[in-house]
């Protein structure tokens, strides 16, 4: 059997990518929970580390009405209720999927840029780390479209109707995993154009063409960031249980948070964040 | 063109073929093309019409190669309109911190020292950029074609021009030059590239915008390039086929274009890229003398 038969067979039966996807869960969940305790033991030790309001004034803060107009541009579309429109005809989960990670992605690429981080010497030369720095940028962006996302989630069920709980967890695992994509590929690559293309990427792949990817590549459904809810599934009735959509968004949030603590670990090595390559600890004798 | 231009062009096409970010970018779309035709040359559809065709006698193959040819470009059309995409998204963005970068390292002061203008720069940093998307094009179309030629089924070449290089090639180069020359003025790298990034995905907003109706002369101007997204579905997507009566409701009923309105929304595309080089040289010129 080779390796497109295996994989055809997988998509049929994508319950046997169950384990696989639990295993991952459980490494995610490790990472997430270390980096947690890493954080906790570093508010401990050096008190109060946070200044929000200035991490916002260095995130460009136009970027905020403009994620939100097209927040509210997209769910407006929603009561344009056309088929053949290529761009509405969308419900209000669909119309936040579309926009929130994509804009949330974008700008979590683009909040940190080392080699272009105005007195970075400066930054390192003070008690507060610069992991702490990186961190709260993140955390900014994923608050503020966070905000976003509920904004719309709220407009769009007063508007149009809907579940909440469902809505929001179509969206918000979706976005910390993008903006993870974003972030940790701007802080590997010191290059925040390479951020942005891996978000766009990314967004495409598995948003623009979440229909091919259910269809075509099944398997890939525990890391399927826009998996449709289980009523939903393109999969036939029966393939998976209702447990697995939980598996999946866990699974989905669980790597975006692994993918940041991963890229901020990097972080704490000052030769690396100046030179972008790791101290070289000459032995003597 | 002028020494001092084709030194401008000469020097950028060498910083950036170095930088490899062009070359990237070529592979993962290299790669997801690759993903798209293994899929289309499993698909059903395919893998029973190349069947009919392999046993068929060489007199019925004959007959059978433009109703074969003719399912293939359906397919083909999946890859170019999927290429469309990215580039529009991608090469913009990838470019757009062009002029920007020489601002953050401080060569915007050496040059201003020089005799060279404000146009001759911008022109030949944008000529660069395009030629390099233009570059790294012909090579993923050029790996398309042996992928699909090996696993589908050997377009002739022409063909495979007029589908595949005619519609792309405006709408990758002429947005790229586009949008890098709109991003000109950003202060910094971070600006320029959200810039890129929000002018990239309002050229679909645009192109979405286009899809509709009958065709005008603002189809031609629009900068989402809707001529050539008609192009593709009105002749070669054959929805009856892959869908038979069941046609989703999402297509959308379109008049149908030909290869030459396809040539001249291209060559506009070009023409639209010195309309807004003359802009932006006049802008910053202005900007310099206030």
């Amino acid at each position: 059997m080779n390796i497109t038969d295996f994989l055809n067979e997988l998509s049929l039966n994508p319950a046997r990518v169950r384990p696989i996807g639990l295993i991952l869960l459980a490494f995610s969940v490790i990472t997430v929970g270390w980096g947690f305790w890493m954080a906790v033991r570093t508010v401990r030790t050096n008190g109060r580390l946070f200044t929000f309001r200035m991490s916002l004034r260095m995130l460009w803060v136009w970027s905020i009405p403009l994620a939100f107009g097209w927040m509210i541009l997209a769910v407006l579309m929603v009561a344009s209720r056309n088929p053949r429109d290529l761009v509405s005809g969308l419900t209000v989960e669909t119309a936040l999927t579309l926009t929130v990670p994509l804009s949330a992605g974008l700008h979590a690429a683009l909040a940190l840029s080392v080699p272009d981080e105005p007195m970075l010497e400066l930054h390192l030369s003070v008690r507060r780390s610069f992991v702490w720095l990186a961190a709260e940028r993140f955390l900014t962006v994923l608050a503020i479209h966070c905000g976003i996302g509920l904004i719309g989630t709220f407009i769009g069920i007063t508007g149009f109707g809907g579940d909440f709980i469902r809505i929001v967890v179509a969206w918000l695992p979706p976005t910390i995993l993008i903006a993870g994509i974003g972030f940790r590929v701007t802080l590997s690559t010191r290059q925040i154009g390479f951020g942005a293309l891996a978000v766009i990427a990314a967004w495409i792949g598995t948003r623009w063409y979440s229909e091919q990817m259910t269809t075509y590549a099944g398997f890939l459904w525990p890391v399927n960031p826009f998996l449709p809810a289980i009523s939903m599934f393109y999969l036939r009735p029966g393939m998976l249980i209702n447990s697995d959509y939980a598996l999946n968004r866990m699974l989905v949030l669980s790597l975006g948070i692994a993918l940041v603590i991963l890229a901020l670990q990097g972080l704490r090595d000052s030769e690396h964040i100046f030179t972008g390559r790791r101290a070289i600890i000459e032995r003597n004798g | 063109m002028s020494t001092q231009l084709r030194g401008i062009v000469h020097y950028e096409l060498l910083q950036l073929w170095r930088e490899r970010a062009w070359l990237i970018v070529t592979v993962v779309i290299c790669f997801i093309m690759f993903l798209i035709t293994s899929s289309i040359s499993d698909s059903t559809l395919w893998r029973d019409s190349h069947t009919s065709f392999e046993n068929a006698s060489p007199e019925s193959r004959l007959a059978m190669t433009d109703q074969i040819t003719t399912l293939s470009l359906s397919g083909l059309v999946m890859v170019g309109l999927v290429l469309m995409i990215f580039s529009m998204l991608l090469f913009p963005v990838l470019f757009g911190d062009v002029i920007a970068k020489d601002k953050r390292y401080n060569v915007r002061e050496l040059w201003r020292s020089l005799p060279l203008g404000e146009g001759r720069y911008l022109a030949g940093k944008t000529i660069a950029a395009m030629l390099i998307v233009l570059f790294a094009l012909i090579l993923c179309c050029t790996i398309i074609w042996i992928m699909w030629a090996r696993f589908v089924f050997p377009i002739p070449i022409p063909t495979f021009i007029i589908t595949f290089l005619l519609p792309v090639i405006p709408v990758a180069v002429s947005n790229t030059g586009i949008i890098l020359l709109l991003t000109a003025t950003q202060p910094t790298r971070r600006r320029a590239i959200l810039v890129a990034v929000i002018l990239s995905f309002g050229t679909l907003i645009f192109l979405a915008a286009g899809t509709r109706g009958s065709v005008n002369f603002s189809d031609y101007l629009n900068i989402g390039r809707p001529v050539m997204l008609r192009f593709y579905y009105t002749n070669f997507y054959d929805l009856g086929r892959l869908y038979g009566n069941d046609v989703p409701e999402r297509y959308p009923i379109l008049e149908y274009v030909s290869a030459s309105q396809v040539l001249i929304a291209g060559l506009i595309s070009f023409v639209e890229v010195g309309v807004v080089w003359a802009l932006m040289r006049s802008f910053k010129v202005w900007q310099e003398q206030r």
